[in-house]
């Protein structure tokens, strides 16, 4: 047995005691009317509250409501010191007599979360109290009056004269108050009812209707109190207290029946599954079986370690702090397949929300593979736009580097042999130094037009294949490669392509940011792939999101449905690996 | 300094470049014997003008690869009479090693663009109508330029780096010797050097030579 549960008997244990007590005093009271039904109503509650807010208590152990509505049941019993007949203890009865109504309010106020909402509700609730307790002293200071039920009461200890007049002031001042305390909490319960989601309403409907009525009703009776309508008091009162009654009640009742209720939707729910679901089909059910028309759900791709909708597109889960919406992971057989993304008030029915994501599982998973399927879709459509992008950047670049380059100085040359012909007679040696600088001039723009040839496709590739292409490459190269293997025989062109640019970006990438001494190739065929792989002996730390260059050919090689993975761990290198199915 | 009896074929798709070139080699003294277009004329052509040399441009119809490069290997083989130089658009050391990795008697590779200098060009012509070799500078600079692990090419003083590659390139002792303004006794010292620092076996025939350099370079 735990603490708490300890603590929750002993609290049971005194509600019986502390009900026997309030039974003896009843019993023996000399001035109580019906000594019988008072004894069997005031048991009734007392002791509903007690149970019913002890279960609720053991059952969410952080829910204040639980000990609230406990504490209600002890209070409440504290009124029946008044029918004692010992004059001070009658005095203190009639003092604390009201105070269960201030925590029955402060209950409905915490009801469902646990806590109030907003700082000015913790004030309003402490003034409640504070008018609890001084609500009864003007009856106390000046006189019970001739008020109805109290013809044998003991003396006030409080008594300083019998005044009627100042006693329906005090009354009347405090009540008025209390009145006002009742609206102000009347409208926020109704604020919160009328913000409310359907789930969340499903939720507070018993309590908070049964409460409101109440409140209402003894509102009124307060009220009416106040305007010295004495004869409707005790109408008004009574109704409210059958309401107060009834309150534990209702609530274990809406308990009870939100199980077995939940119980079918969820049994349903395993039923309905079998008949595959097709698109929102499996949201709709599931959305049914927890009563949240606002369920989503959130499919896991464990490769992409990201969350997406049906439809593929990425999503994100609400944070755990989130004020309105939660999330429920949906697992199958030990693996994540997906989220279902809800109300944060089913939080609240932990066993209906496990049980939904228990029988969900398979269903989800089926719908994982589509939305996996379609975030695939999604990728392909994004990367054949980026290629499409990417030849438009590569078009611009070419062309202004032919027309930074080779354009401006074939434009230059052309000047030169313009100025070296009107020379050419009258200064043979001016002309003549002139073509030299034109000679040169062409020499530089051909190599510029040769080197751009070759970035644009190394006629060696096609020509001689990857063997021959990736010495050339390593020849060229600032720091010293070592070809450590290529595949003996002619891969298909895409796929020589693809494998030769990847290298080529590599090791731009290895001379430009890796500060390496050196750097292995090697090509292989294996499992149907061709396995290109590019390490250095550098820094390390690289950040695959970096530059266009390397998510160019990420592209590129996933247009070919192949795969690139960079490990590049601070200090131990980079490894580049690309798979490319053959 | 010219001699007229050197005859060429010349082969090449851009008629534009054949003329020129058939202009400028007739300008520095050689007969044109007869043009090409493509690699079939080219063999044909040689083979009834058994020329002394044979022009061969890498990239010919009709799959513009290197159909040049294959021509050429089979005029070696079939006419060992016939010299040949390729010319290249790019710069591609494979071509130009695969072209002189059996022999390098008779043979050259240069970049197009070096016919425009047409000292260095023709005296390509010339060396490999004598039976030696023509590689072309830029080829020679990847070469003695590719990075290395623990490069034994950084024993090499500067001078002899130079000698290395003109070695490279085919030329002769003498050649080196003028192309550096040194006598060639200090050229031979050179060379001697080079052998030793790179553990080569010295080898006295300018193609031979070559052969050996390039052998070492390439691995």
């Amino acid at each position: 047995m735990t603490g708490l549960t300890r603590a929750l008997w002993a609290l049971a244990l005194a509600g019986l005691v502390a009900g026997a007590a309030a039974t003896a005093i009843t019993l023996s009271s000399d001035h109580i009317p019906h000594p019988g039904v008072t004894t069997a109503i005031g048991l009734t509650i007392t002791w509903s509250f007690i149970g019913t807010g002890l279960y609720a208590w053991w059952r969410r152990p952080a829910n204040r409501f639980g000990a609230l509505m406990t504490a209600v049941g002890f209070t409440f019993v504290l009124g029946v010191v008044t029918g004692s007949n010992d004059s001070v203890v009658f005095t203190a009865g009639v003092l604390l007599s009201s105070i269960y109504f201030v925590v029955f309010a402060h209950m409905l106020l915490v009801y469902p979360e646990g806590r109030l909402e907003r700082p000015w509700h913790a004030r309003l609730i402490a003034g409640g109290y504070l008018l609890a307790l001084i609500g009864p002293l003007p009856m106390l200071l000046w006189g019970f009056g001739d008020r109805v039920g109290c013809d044998g009461c003991p003396p006030s200890a409080l008594l300083i004269e019998n005044d009627d007049t100042l006693r329906a002031i005090g009354n009347g001042l405090l009540s008025a108050i209390g009145v006002a305390l009742v609206i102000v909490i009347l409208a926020i319960l109704l604020r919160r009812w009328r913000a409310a989601t359907a789930p969340q309403r499903r939720t507070l409907a018993p309590v908070l209707w049964s409460g409101v009525a109440m409140l209402f009703f003894l509102g009124a009776s307060l009220g009416s109190d106040a305007v010295g309508v004495n004869r409707v008091t005790d109408v008004f009162g009574t109704i409210g207290l059958v309401l107060f009654a009834s309150v534990p009640w209702v609530f274990l009742i809406s308990l009870v029946r939100g199980h077995v209720v939940r119980a079918g939707a969820v049994s349903e729910l395993l039923l309905r599954l079998g008949e595959a679901p097709g698109t929102d089909e499996l949201r709709c059910r599931l959305a049914d079986a927890l009563g949240d028309r606002s369920l989503q759900l959130a499919f896991w791709l464990e490769d992409k370690r990201r969350w997406v909708d049906y439809h593929g597109q990425a999503v994100e889960l609400p944070a755990p702090d989130d004020p309105i919406r939660a999330s429920t992971l949906v697992e199958l057989e030990g693996r994540r397949v997906g989220a279902i993304v809800h109300d944060v008030m089913l939080r609240s029915e932990p066993e209906l929300l496990g049980s939904v994501a228990a029988a969900a599982g398979l269903a989800m998973e089926n719908e994982r593979l589509h939305a996996q399927l379609r975030a695939r879709v999604e990728e392909l459509r994004t990367s054949r736009a980026r290629i499409v992008e990417a030849g438009t950047h590569e078009r611009r670049r070419l062309e202004r580097n032919l027309h930074d380059g080779a354009q401006q100085r074939l434009v230059a040359l052309s000047l030169s042999l313009r100025l070296a012909q009107a020379k050419l007679h009258k200064d043979p040696d001016r002309a003549d130094a002139l073509l030299t600088g034109a000679q040169e001039e062409l020499t530089l723009a051909l190599g510029e037009l040769r080197e751009l040839a070759r970035g644009i496709h190394p006629a060696i590739l096609s020509d001689r294949g990857l063997g021959a292409a990736l010495e050339a490459l390593a020849g060229r190269a600032s720091l010293p490669v070592d070809l450590a293997a290529v595949p003996g025989e002619r891969l298909p062109e895409p796929i020589e392509a693809a494998a030769y640019f990847v290298v080529a970006e590599a090791l731009t990438n290895v001379v430009k940011y890796a500060h390496a001494s050196q750097a292995t190739v090697s090509i292989v065929r294996r499992n149907g792939h061709a396995v290109v792989e590019v390490a250095d002996d550098g820094i390390g730390g690289a950040d695959p999101g970096r530059g266009s260059g390397l998510r160019g050919l990420a592209d590129r090689v996933s247009a070919l449905d192949g795969s690139i993975l960079i490990e590049s761990p601070a200090g131990a290198g980079t490894r580049l690996r690309a798979e490319i199915p053959v | 300094m010219t001699d007229p009896s050197l005859r060429v074929v010349i082969a090449d798709d851009s008629v534009l470049l054949r003329e020129g070139l058939s202009r400028l080699l007739e300008e520095s003294g050689f007969e044109v014997a007869g043009q090409a277009g493509d690699a079939e004329d080219l063999l044909r052509k040689v083979g009834a003008h058994r020329p002394d040399v044979a022009v061969v441009d890498v990239r010919m119809p009709p799959t513009h690869t290197d159909e040049g490069l294959r021509a050429a290997h089979r005029i070696r083989a079939e006419h060992p009479g016939t010299a040949v130089l390729v010319l290249s658009q790019y710069v591609e050391e494979a071509y130009a090693l695969e072209l002189l990795s059996e022999s390098t008697e008779r043979t050259g590779y240069l970049l197009k663009d070096r016919v425009a200098d047409v000292e260095t060009f023709t005296d390509a012509v010339r060396r490999v109508a004598g039976g030696g070799s023509a590689l072309d500078p830029e080829v020679v600079a990847l070469l003695l330029g590719r990075r290395r692990r623990e490069d034994p090419l950084d024993a090499l003083t500067a001078r002899e780096r130079e000698v290395l590659g003109l070695m490279a390139e085919g030329r002769s002792n003498n050649a080196i010797a003028e192309a550096l303004v040194v006598t060639e006794r200090a050229v031979e010292k050179h060379v001697t050097s080079i052998f030793s620092k790179l553990d080569l076996t010295p080898t006295v025939e300018d193609h031979r030579r070559v052969l050996a350099v390039l052998a070492y370079l390439r691995s």
